[in-house]
């Protein structure tokens, strides 16, 4: 009799312990996929910002007879991110650079009225900053994901069943090094 | 948009004018309120000699009534006149694209689309005033004063029951169009539960979400200054980014410090739609008593016109003016 209670308790043990250990690992999968489906938000909005370059490039080209180079750079830029099988840093770091060549793009305009009355641009210019704006709130997305995850795979109890699941630390994004410096004025007239 | 004193000089003629008409109101109630007190005094003296006793003061009481009706309707017409004569000049002085309409208000059904109070009751009595609309620089925007209310019956402890009524909201209603595009529905909430609960008030909130007590679902924001004061809900994590952003938080941080009231804010159908609580009584004349010409000093319309400057901050406050997204 005493055996089959000992049975007993451990065999309650043992099923309590596996349902604490589904719950743990099922909260970590949703996590994970929460940080992957977040991913994609940023993918989908660089895709956007793909799409737009060529177009952009092509309208200003005709009137921004100085900044040919800036030009270049732009759409080499591009198709280089576009080049399949990039590893995910080295890709966000040329999408930062896109980044850091289209704002220095957007402050050359200053220089070109007549663009400035092109119609055609200026509706190009705000689906620019829109999809700029839609990237930034895609990352913060991305960000609060990553720390959620993060959190949970350093944090005890989860710690230890992702532990067995050999989920790793994920990197946030963060500002680069050239977007965080604040912009000094001189330069920006010397540009 | 003119200023206070230019307001003031050009409204001179009509504000001496219904200051006259105040004047008149105030001899006429005074002369209503003596002959009634006279002559309600003196039947109640006379009454007192035939031992009548309580009832003896029946035409003083009479008199008394006569008083207080007459004055309901004296200050009622007063505000009236006050309201639709200067009150709309004054709008229109501080800026000519708006409109104000004394006793509209924005509709119940505005009310319950800005989702802001869905978790109370339905409202038993919806009254409001004080409507104003128009364009302010970009922005199409539709505030008044609201004073939502329910029914509450209750049984107290020797069995007798009772009904109060409830207050759901009272105090300014906005809404605005916001300057950018979206599908979800994003609310910014007064957060009770995390300043005081910590790690278990977010858990709290977060499984609120989950079972459908709030829209979509809870999202943490980075500013620790404003995920102290409010909360997040929104069917599109991205999307409540989108709209919340860094220097956005900051500027409704900004205007629920200069509010000094807990607001609420929701982004529902490209609208803000924002609630201001407050028990200030916007847009109401000064009292039918007040000094001779109070009317007529800068500081009153000054007052005025920081009245309508509070009320369509949320334009300036959320940079609701900047275009230059895909929206327009």
């Amino acid at each position: 009799m005493e055996l089959f209670t000992g049975l007993v308790c451990v065999g309650v043990g043992a099923l309590g312990l596996a349902i604490l250990y589904a719950l743990l690992y099922n909260s970590l999968i949703g996590k994970k996929n929460q940080v992957e489906y977040a991913y994609s938000g940023v993918d989908v909005q660089l895709k956007k910002r793909h799409d737009l370059i060529p177009n952009l490039v092509a309208t200003v080209k005709q009137y921004m007879q100085h900044e040919r180079a800036l030009l270049e750079r732009i759409t080499e830029l591009r198709s280089r991110a576009l080049s399949p099988n990039l590893p995910e840093n080295e890709r966000m770091q040329i999408e930062g650079a896109l980044s850091a060549a289209l704002r220095n793009l957007m402050i050359a305009v200053e220089n070109y009225p007549q663009l400035r009355a092109n119609e055609n641009f200026l509706h190009l210019q705000a689906s620019l900053n829109e999809i700029e704006e839609q990237i930034a709130a895609a990352r913060r997305a991305y960000n609060a994901a990553v720390t959620d995850y993060n959190n949970a795979i350093e944090m005890f109890p989860t710690n230890l069943v992702a532990a067995t699941m050999g989920l790793r630390r994920r990197p946030v994004f963060e500002a680069e090094e050239h977007e965080r410096a604040t912009p000094s004025v001189s330069q920006l007239f010397q540009q | 948009m003119s200023s206070p004193t230019q307001a003031l000089r050009e409204l001179e003629p009509i504000l001496r004018d219904i200051e006259h008409q105040r004047t008149q109101e105030v001899t006429a109630f005074a002369q209503v309120a003596l002959w009634s007190v006279i002559a309600g005094g003196l039947m109640s003296i006379l009454l007192a000699s035939f031992n009548l006793g309580i009832w003896a003061l029946l035409p003083l009481s009479i008199g008394l009534l006569i008083i207080l009706v007459t004055y309901l309707s004296k200050a009622h017409h007063w505000r009236e006149t006050f309201k639709w004569r200067v009150m709309n000049r004054l709008v229109k002085h501080f800026n000519p694209n708006l409109e104000y309409y004394p006793t509209q208000y924005i509709p119940q059904s505005e009310f319950r689309l800005s989702l802001l109070f869905h978790n109370a009751p339905e409202p038993d009595r919806y009254r409001g005033e004080d409507l104003i609309m128009g364009v302010v620089g970009k922005t199409d925007i539709r505030l008044s004063e609201l004073q939502v209310e329910y029914k509450r019956e209750y049984t107290n402890s020797k069995g007798n029951r009772h009904s109060e009524w409830v207050t759901i909201f009272r105090g300014l209603f906005i809404s605005a169009d916001f300057h950018k595009h979206f599908h979800g529905i994003t609310l910014v909430l007064p957060d009770t539960e995390e300043s005081w609960l910590g790690g278990f008030g977010r858990w709290l909130q977060s499984l609120s979400a989950k079972i459908g007590n709030q829209p979509g679902e809870l999202v943490k924001m980075e500013d620790p200054e404003f995920e102290r004061l409010f909360k997040v809900f929104s069917t599109d994590q991205i999307e409540a980014r989108y709209i919340l952003t860094p220097s956005m938080m900051q500027r409704i941080v900004e205007f629920r410090k200069k509010t000094n009231a807990p607001i609420r804010l929701s982004f529902i159908a490209s609208r803000v739609f924002v609630a201001i609580p407050t028990y200030h009584d916007y847009f109401e004349p000064p009292s039918l008593f007040a000094p001779a010409n109070k009317l007529l000093e800068p500081a009153t319309i000054a007052a005025y016109f920081e009245e309508l400057e509070f009320a369509l901050a949320v334009v300036e406050e959320l940079n609701l003016n900047t275009r230059i997204w895909a929206k327009r």
